[in-house]
């Protein structure tokens, strides 16, 4: 997969892009919106799929034996498929309660969803094979890799299922998704990252020793980053109920130590285990985000080839 | 004001609670829902403090709802609204049950048991009225309501001791339900008869044993104001040993009878020792069979039975207990009905072409009827009515054929097979009909298409599981034409609509006509599993029906006897008349029914023997009204006589603590509607000022 260099101009309003409700017309718009905007086809390099007819000698699989050809010219062909793609990915999707925040009249779910459309989407165009797995404290919905007609459909459809809200374990999913997918792929991880770092930190070590190339994708809110939000209230928490007396004004400064520790820790841990982390708020237009993650991943691969090279 | 449950006033210290929470004044009360709330620490709540006590009216009504709630569990009452009782200045109305059932024959229970109702009777006053019922396997009135009445004043006690003096412990069951519920029935009567209010008591004197049938009482309506008194009477010994009847094992080795002796839990007599013997002479048979059985135990004795006294009345006694009521068991071999098979048609019980020789091999090996079979003899004409059984499976001269209508006139039993067309003429002068024809069914290989399940010919399989005959066929069967006023009945029928088995009355015999032959060539029917049950029921309707048992407790004669009249003979009295009277005793008893007379046996029943004494919960469990209950509405024209009651009869009249929760309850409906009120109000001032 390579991405072009040049950047859209102007991305897609977030507000106007959301108030489409059909998820797959989001998708497309942002990935034809993009397509728009390059001047370089995003498919250059790339292979596609294809077959090959060799003639049948003895020891091949009989299965592979083209046996119309055999019945229409009298001579036997072997039909090779060429399995191998593109690109094979599996998109994780947090779907624990933390993402129904959203501040701006959308939540983070709806935009990890959308994102999540709009990136299986765009490979699905490009006949890269794309899984989905939604995870709250366990992975609960889960779409292997695959390119198929209709696959697309499927994911949308679990995608805009209402997710059922529970608590985040991200490690706990990570530990599932390296079961279910023991093939190396790209996992891209669309979350919050809200929780401790040391709760997934061990699973993502064992997903990135895996041989998967994984990234991460922090979506957040923008209150979640100032606390610019709220009033003196009873504050709770929307993961697992609990409920305190908060006055922003009072608590802000000491969140944003918090807040701003806490995303020290988790690049530590990300680069640490070699994985890239972008973060994407709720009103950055999810154009511009999409071409990020392809230009971190061209960068990546440019990296890889320069490594081998010396 | 007092209270039954005063330390639950102490939560009224709950009050406490909503005042520190109307002095806590918090900025808002609105919620926001948060993502990261694990990065912010709770801010401190701010106290109001220019106004102390916010909403005073709200706390007040918060205040109330819990003080009342614990007022109403501290259940108060008052005591300025004593109310009082109804005084014993009512007549009573009072039915004494006398337990007469084996257990009473318990040494000394019996005069204490006459002594408490004698004492009862002592009491009543005279507008009491009185009914006292004997209550064994079923109810004596003993003392009629009608005859206490017209007796004078100054002798009934004497009515109530003569009557008594001439009763005498029975031998019959506990069935104290009847009883019980008997005397319901009578307080009824003498509540109509006296046309005023009274009080209903009933005494019950027993030695309320577990072997009482009580279960009846469970779900019966009492009386309101009615008290049950139990009067137990004590026994001198307080142990029993016991002997029961199981049954008959026959084996190869012999007939062996078997009885079950057991202790009482309260036994201290350990060495027992049963005997069988002859019923008749008292002789012995057999061995004593010594036994050492502590309290409680019970182990089972089987007598072997020689040859010659199979026949004979037995019983088995035993010695070594203080309580002989139940020390005796009394046994009769029943004996098996005899059926003699004649065959008419000339073929050889080893011919498998023929319905003998499936016949013989169906019949081999019943206990009863026992059957034997004869080829072609002429009937005995000293046989008794249904002890001969005909199967006519070929041609019969004029002079056979009278002699086995004859025979079924008299009430024996008879079957023809119609394996030929001219075996339908003979069942036709069988049944002195004419107009008999013999027909084809249309189809080769019949089967049965219709079955009377209603007919006792096929009742035995009119269960589901049982009535599928589709896999019995039947080749070339024969079948017959009815005239239409015939007096046949069809059982069943071909599936083309012909009759395949017919029964027709012939006096006080029946005649059953086969369409067809009993062989292998003919039909599958004699090798189907439905052949045999099907010929024993015949056999056994041929033989009077089902067998009747020939033992049974003193009082449970019903089955034994079939529904039908008999008249008895004790085994005492081998010379005496027979009487129409049921025996109430245990004992060997001929038994004369119609034509027939056999030997019977009656038992203590067996639930006599279980002593242990029955708990009085038990009572209460069946909510039998052990204790008097106040007469309500109906006796409320009665002038109350002051007598305090208790504070929890008070408290419970009372109730005062549900109108307490009432309150409570409407404290809360307002308490809401003031809270939601100054919610939207705050609401407002929120918005107003945003």
């Amino acid at each position: 997969m390579s991405a072009a260099s040049i950047t859209p101009a102007q991305g897609i309003d977030p507000q106007a892009l959301f108030a489409i409700k059909d998820l797959e017309l989001r998708a497309r718009v942002v990935v034809e919106g993009l397509w728009s905007g390059l001047h370089r086809s995003p498919f250059a390099g790339f292979s596609v799929e294809f077959t090959e007819y060799r003639q049948y000698s003895a020891g091949d699989d009989l299965r592979h034996l083209d046996w119309k050809l055999l019945a229409r010219s009298d001579r036997s062909y072997i039909k090779k498929f060429e399995e191998e793609t593109n690109l094979r990915c599996l998109i994780l999707v947090d779907t624990s309660r933390s993402m129904l925040f959203g501040s701006k009249g959308w939540t983070k779910a709806d935009y990890a969803r959308t994102l999540a459309a709009t990136f299986a989407y765009y490979l699905g165009q490009q006949r890269d094979v794309v899984g989905l797995a939604l995870f709250d404290s366990v992975v609960h919905d889960y779409l292997p890799p695959r390119w198929k007609p209709g696959h697309f459909r499927h994911m949308l459809a679990l995608l805009e299922r209402a997710p059922d809200g529970r608590e985040t374990r991200l490690g706990d999913a990570m530990n599932q998704v390296a079961l279910l997918c023991p093939k190396r792929s790209l996992v891209l991880v669309l979350s919050d990252f809200l929780s401790p770092v040391s709760e997934w930190d061990q699973a993502l070590a064992h997903l990135a020793a895996a041989r998967h190339d994984v990234r991460a994708v922090q979506i957040l809110d923008p209150a979640e980053i100032n606390l610019e939000f709220g009033e003196a209230a009873q504050w709770e928490d929307i993961e697992i109920g609990g409920r305190i007396y908060v006055d922003p004004a009072q608590a802000r400064a000491g969140y944003r130590e918090r807040f701003d520790a806490h995303q020290v820790e988790l690049r530590a841990a990300l680069e640490k285990r070699g994985v890239t982390c972008q973060t994407a708020l709720t009103t950055q237009p999810l154009d511009f985000v999409l071409l990020e993650l392809l230009q971190a991943n061209a960068a990546r691969r440019s990296l890889a080839r320069r490594r081998t090279q010396l | 004001m007092n209270f039954l449950s005063p330390w639950f006033l102490v939560g009224a210290a709950l009050i406490i609670g909503p005042i520190l929470a109307h002095l806590i004044r918090r900025a808002t009360k609105t919620r926001v829902s948060f993502s990261a709330m694990r990065f912010l620490n709770p801010s401190p709540p701010k106290l109001d403090r220019r106004n102390r006590i916010q909403h005073p009216w709200l706390l007040l009504l918060r205040c109330f709802i819990v003080g009342a709630l614990a007022l109403a569990f501290a259940r108060p009452f008052l005591k300025q609204d004593l109310p009082t009782i109804i005084t014993p200045t009512l007549p009573l109305s009072v039915v004494a049950v006398l337990d007469e059932s084996a257990t009473m024959q318990r040494t000394g229970l019996w005069d204490a048991a006459k002594q408490k109702v004698s004492d009862l009777a002592d009491t009543l006053g005279p507008n009491d009225q009185f009914v006292l019922l004997g209550a064994s396997t079923g109810v004596t009135e003993l003392i009629s309501h009608d005859k206490w009445k017209a007796t004078p004043l100054q002798d009934r006690v004497n009515l109530v001791r003569a009557v008594l003096s001439t009763q005498q412990p029975g031998w019959g069951q506990k069935n104290l339900d009847t009883a019980i519920e008997t005397g319901t029935n009578e307080w009824e009567s003498m509540k109509e008869s006296a046309n005023a209010i009274t009080r209903m008591k009933m005494v019950v004197v027993s030695d309320f044993t577990m072997g009482a049938r009580v279960a009846g009482l469970a779900g019966l309506k009492w009386p309101n104001g009615s008290e049950v008194k139990m009067e137990n009477v004590i026994p001198t010994h307080e142990g029993d040993a016991s002997v029961q009847w199981l049954g008959w094992a026959d084996s190869d080795t012999g007939l062996t009878l078997r009885v079950r002796v057991g202790q009482s839990a309260k036994s201290t007599l350990t060495a027992l020792s049963v005997q069988l013997k002859d019923a008749q002479t008292n002789a012995a048979i057999g061995d004593v069979q010594k036994l050492t059985l502590q309290a409680g135990d019970s182990q089972i004795v089987a007598f072997p039975v020689p040859a010659d006294a199979v026949t004979k009345p037995l019983r088995v006694d035993l010695s070594g207990d203080q309580e002989n009521f139940d020390n005796t068991v009394w046994a009769v071999h029943p004996t098996p009905r005899e059926i003699t098979l004649i065959y008419y048609g000339g073929h050889a019980a080893n011919d498998i072409k023929h319905a003998r020789f499936y016949l013989e091999r169906a019949v081999a090996g019943w206990k009863d009827p026992t059957v034997k079979i004869t080829a072609g003899e002429a009937s005995r004409s000293d046989a008794k009515p249904g002890s001969e059984f005909f199967v006519v499976a070929g041609p019969l001269d004029p002079l056979g054929l009278e002699a086995v209508r004859i025979r079924l006139s008299l009430g024996d039993f008879g079957l023809v097979l119609l394996n030929d067309p001219v075996m339908v003429d003979t069942a036709a002068k069988l049944v002195q009909e004419n107009d008999w024809s013999p027909v084809k069914p249309t189809e080769k290989n019949a089967m049965f298409g219709q079955i009377d399940f209603q007919n006792p010919l096929f009742s035995v399989f009119a269960d589901p599981h049982y009535s599928d005959f589709t896999h019995i066929q039947f080749w070339q069967p024969q079948s017959v034409k009815l005239p239409e006023n015939t007096s046949a009945v069809v059982a069943a029928k071909f599936d083309d609509g012909s009759p395949a088995v017919i029964e027709a009355p012939i006096g006080r015999g029946r005649l059953i006509i086969w369409g067809g032959d009993w062989s292998t060539s003919a039909g599958n029917w004699v090798l189907s599993t439905k052949f045999i049950p099907w010929l024993q029921g015949l056999f056994e309707r041929a033989a009077g029906g089902a067998q009747r048992p020939a033992i049974a407790d003193v009082g449970d004669t019903a089955r034994m006897l079939g529904g039908q009249s008999a008249q008895w003979r004790a085994l005492a009295d081998p010379n005496g008349a027979f009487v129409e009277t049921t025996p109430t005793t245990p004992g060997v008893y001929e038994v004369k029914q119609g034509d027939t007379t056999r030997w019977v046996a009656l038992q203590v029943p067996t639930a006599a023997s279980n002593i242990t004494s029955m708990p009085l919960e038990n009572w209460e469990k069946l909510g039998v009204p052990l204790h008097a209950q106040p007469l309500t509405a109906a006796a409320a024209n009665f002038a109350p006589v002051g007598q305090n009651q208790t504070a929890p009869v008070l408290e419970a009249r009372q109730k005062l603590w549900r109108w307490l929760l009432l309150g409570a309850a409407l404290l809360l409906a307002l308490e809401s509607i003031y809270s939601l009120v100054l919610s939207r109000r705050s609401e407002h001032n929120n918005e107003a000022a945003a």
